[in-house]
């Protein structure tokens, strides 16, 4: 929600691959509360769509490539987040980086 | 505990959109336990709310906090400045902590930003289900401690319906029927007999129904 609020156009969340996580169900959890952001984004205006969680295996680039093409993509699509544009893109940055 | 839901940000937009200064305060309590009002919902939902308001021309800022209990004037004491500094309290509280900070600041709108649900336990994770209609005047003894008040749909005193289908309430086929619990409850103590007396009429007397009810501990006065 921070991202969002501080200007980022979309959010990929790469949890591992279904069963083999090392938090047991750790990614399952994450998924779920990745599903009840989304809700709460549209809840505030932005779309679902910038939110996205995946899982994906730690060995399986290529796929992972594909995704973050796709989600860039997606984004893309959709136009620039509103919330970014009365703010200073450098200092989000930094803040997200942080 | 109180269980509570948060209401939603349009919502809360619509209650809030007069203001500028905007305290989100949390409850450290029920509602933290029941994920509805605790400091990570106090997070969340202002960046919802930051985020709306930006996209609908609106002017929020928002102040965060959360303090230990709403509901008790000892602890309403550590968020004095911060109610002080802004011109509502948006309270993430239940409905007694939103009414303590509204008689203790007389000056000061503050607006309920969760739905008070009921009185109920964590069954699962992720599951809240209601347990005690306080009604006033338990009647738990009588039935092993199955509250036909609060999980029976039709508040039967002397059940069952007899409409249940395969232990299922026939009101509410997700919920199990209450007087099936009842009675195997009643069986697994030793205590079958009691479902051969009738009970006569509640005293509804000690109820909401009698208006807000009040407690009085002449012991504790001073």
């Amino acid at each position: 929600m921070r991202a969002f609020e501080n200007g980022a156009d979309g959010v990929l969340v790469a949890g591992c691959e279904e069963g083999s996580c090392h938090f047991i169900e750790g990614n399952l959890m994450a998924k779920r509360r990745v599903n009840y952001t989304r809700g709460i984004l549209t809840e505030a205006g932005l779309e679902k769509e910038r939110l996205r969680m995946v899982n994906i295996g730690a060995a399986d680039a290529h796929r992972f490539v594909d995704i973050v093409k796709d989600i860039i993509e997606t984004v893309r699509n959709l136009g620039p987040n509103p919330m970014a544009q009365k703010q200073n893109q450098k200092s989000v940055k930094q803040e997200i980086r942080a | 505990m109180i269980v509570a839901q948060r209401k939603t940000i349009p919502e809360l937009v619509e209650i809030l959109q007069d203001y500028k200064k905007i305290l989100v305060l949390g409850c450290g309590t029920c509602v933290t336990v029941c994920l509805a009002g605790g400091e990570r919902e106090v997070s969340i939902i202002s960046s919802a709310l930051r985020i709306s308001a930006k996209l609908k021309g609106l002017d929020f800022e928002i102040e965060e906090l959360t303090i230990e209990r709403q509901c008790d004037n000892v602890f309403i004491e550590a968020a004095a400045d911060a109610i002080k500094r802004n011109e509502v309290v948006l309270s993430l509280g239940c409905g007694a902590g939103a009414q303590a900070i509204a008689e203790r600041y007389v000056e000061k709108p503050v607006y309920a930003g969760l739905n008070t649900a009921f009185i109920g336990i964590l069954e699962e994770r992720g599951l809240w289900t209601e347990k005690c209609a306080a009604c006033g005047d338990c009647v738990l003894h009588k039935y092993g401690g199955i509250c036909p008040i609060t999980r029976c749909a039709k508040h039967m005193l002397n059940g069952p319906c007899g409409g249940s289908r395969e232990n299922r309430c026939e009101v509410r086929p997700d919920r199990p029927c209450a007087w099936q619990l009842i009675y195997r409850r009643l069986k697994n103590i030793g205590q079958l007999e009691r479902l051969k007396k009738i009970e006569p009429p509640k005293n509804w007397e000690p109820s909401l129904s009698g208006g807000c009810r009040v407690i009085v501990r002449e012991d504790h006065r001073i």
